[in-house]
């Protein structure tokens, strides 16, 4: 794993941000993972692609604490999260998004924002015991940085609108700004671009750019090849949940296998 | 639900609500009005508990009478055997409820949905049957009677009085629906409300964003098993006789039907609800008893449930707000 890691990054000496090792998840006796090891090293942007039923999400959810593999770890700057809650990881800096886009429909849009960052602030709040009077204070800064969000994605007018009066693509930048709202290090998204029309991809693949110069680290699985090509730095290749590429978008097209995988023989 | 946009809104039913019970009996003392008015304060306070489960978290408990029925036993023998003062009793009564509800808590939520519902109501079920078998604890069918009746002693009085009159009984309880209501309020609309709509809606998202959905569920589930326990071991002051039939389950069809038919998890919605249907059977009593036999009351209220929740799934508070947004609409486009 360090070799490989090293053989693909020559120049960065830091640890990776996440390291995935040897992971294997298995449903009933189907295996859906089968010693998968993987990283992302700070700032990356990296895809995870296959066909459908490779294990992408399975791997998403192993990552963000949905699943517990039954093999293998899962580090995060370091440090074991194999088989930690959702709800801690996501504390320490991991967020993500659903394919099937979750939003939580009665709240208003900005508190679906404000909702996501909350628990972040009080996280710190229940370690000082005598803490008072700072909540007026941390929603007032949930607000604020949910409406420079807002602006962000082009949601502003809809602020305080029900999330469920937004159609599907507002849906996707809402839950999109949802993921950056914690201020996280590693944001996961699952399937940015589907099912949403070209300009709104365009969109999407522009705003995880700018929020990736900002020093953000993306892993994204898509299987709009388009998009996964002009976005990732890296591409990470799975198939019947086995990792059998890996490598840059150039070196991926080449690949017999991923052709393979994608194509039949 | 909106706590980033704060309006008075939400406070005007609550507190019209209040004016008019604390002013009504200034018009009518009759016994009849008094009673009613008791088991408004009473089934407002029990529906709103209620509802904090229910309604915020979505999980419908079957259960709540039992917070009800134990506070209440457990007041026949704090107030009965040991002497203690009625707020005492009420405050006892509510601590130990908060701690069973936390208990049942950790073991009921690891369930879901119908079968959650489904969990309580035996809970309920086995302790209404407990209750009725430890004749020893519970005086069993034939009920423990001789509760106390609460004592007010004020700075300013040379002896406490002695609450026996239901006016005076009204005006002790009606600080505790306040006091309900604050906390109803205070829970929902702050960011702990926020959560408790997160983890109703989507617990898998909420996970995502950091909420521990069990966290939640918990606190609302104390704070609701708090209210109901300290509301039985009101009660049980009141009438002084407490049976195993208190905590039957018709006591949470009630719940359900104020409550859903109101409108679950909007204070307004809870409150309609709970007017309603605590004013309605008196009534029906009152007016024709030789019509409205209880068992066809329990039957009416199984129909009304049914056609709300298909055709008003958000209840008389939704209906009221739709016409009222349509009523706008036409306004404006008629503009």
């Amino acid at each position: 794993m360090e070799m490989q890691h090293q053989s693909n990054q020559p120049g960065v000496q830091q640890p990776p941000l996440l390291e995935v090792r040897g992971i294997t998840k298995r449903f009933d006796g189907v295996v859906a993972l089968h010693q998968v090891n993987m990283h992302v090293n700070p700032g990356e942007r990296v895809s995870l692609i296959g066909p459908n039923g490779s294990g992408k999400t399975t791997m998403f959810n192993c990552i963000t604490g949905f699943y517990r593999p039954e093999e293998g770890q899962v580090l995060y700057k370091g440090k074991e999260i194999t088989y930690k809650r959702p709800d801690k990881i996501v504390l320490q800096g991991i967020t993500r998004t659903f394919q099937n886009v979750k939003i939580f429909p009665t709240l208003t849009v900005l508190d679906n924002l404000a909702v996501s960052i909350q628990q972040h602030q009080e996280e710190n709040l229940l370690k000082r015991v005598f803490y008072t009077g700072g909540i007026k204070k941390f929603e007032r800064k949930a607000v604020e940085i949910s409406e420079s969000l807002l602006e962000l994605v082009g949601l502003v007018q809809m602020r305080n609108e029900r999330a469920a009066s937004l159609v599907y693509g507002q849906r996707k930048l809402l839950e999109f700004a949802c993921a950056l709202a914690p201020d996280p290090d590693l944001i996961m998204l699952d399937e940015p671009a589907a099912g949403v029309n070209t300009a709104m991809v365009d969109q999407m693949k522009r705003l995880i750019l700018d929020v990736n110069k900002q020093g953000k680290t993306f892993l994204i699985v898509e299987h709009n090849m388009g998009v996964v090509m002009d976005i990732s730095q890296r591409i990470i290749v799975l198939d019947y949940g086995e990792k059998i590429a890996e490598g840059k978008p150039a070196e991926i097209k080449q690949d017999p296998r991923v052709q393979e995988a994608y194509f039949g023989k | 639900m909106n706590i980033s946009k704060q309006s008075l809104r939400p406070f005007i039913l609550p507190i019209v609500l209040l004016v008019i019970m604390a002013l009504l009996p200034l018009f009518n003392q009759s016994g009849f009005t008094l009673n009613v008015l008791i088991n408004v304060v009473r089934w407002l306070i029990f529906a709103l508990a209620f509802d904090l489960v229910a309604g915020h978290i979505g999980s419908v408990s079957l259960g709540q009478p039992i917070f009800y029925g134990i506070g209440a036993y457990l007041t026949a023998y704090l107030a009965g055997k040991l002497g203690l003062g009625w707020l005492g009793c009420m405050l006892v009564s509510a601590f130990f409820m908060a701690l069973l509800a936390l208990l049942a808590g950790l073991a009921f939520f690891r369930i879901r949905h119908v079968t959650f519902a489904i969990g309580t109501l035996g809970a309920a079920i086995v302790t209404q049957l407990v209750a009725n078998s430890a004749e020893k604890l519970t005086g069993g069918a034939l009920c423990t009677t001789g509760v106390p009746r609460p004592q007010l002693l004020l700075p300013f009085m040379e002896s406490a009085i002695k609450i026996s009159k239901p006016i005076q009984f009204y005006y002790l309880f009606l600080p505790f629906l306040i006091l309900t209501l604050v906390v109803y309020l205070a829970v929902t609309k702050s960011r702990i409300g926020r959560a408790f709509t997160a983890v109703r809606e989507d617990e898998v998202r909420a996970s995502a964003v950091g909420i521990y959905p069990l966290r939640y569920k918990l606190v609302a589930f104390a704070l609701s098993g708090a209210l109901i326990g300290a509301l039985g071991s009101w009660q049980a002051q009141y009438v002084t006789v407490i049976c195993p039939s208190d905590m039957a389950q018709d006591i949470t069809t009630s719940l359900l039907i104020m409550v859903f038919v109101g409108g679950a998890g909007r204070l307004s919605g809870v409150i309609i609800g709970g007017v309603i249907f605590s004013i309605l059977p008196p009534f029906l009593q009152a007016v024709g008893s030789k019509y409205f036999q209880p068992a066809y009351q329990q039957i009416l209220y199984g129909l009304i449930l049914v056609g709300v929740m298909l055709y008003m799934p958000d209840g008389l508070d939704g209906l009221a707000s739709r016409i009222l947004r349509r009523f706008r609409g036409i306004r404006k486009e008629g503009v």
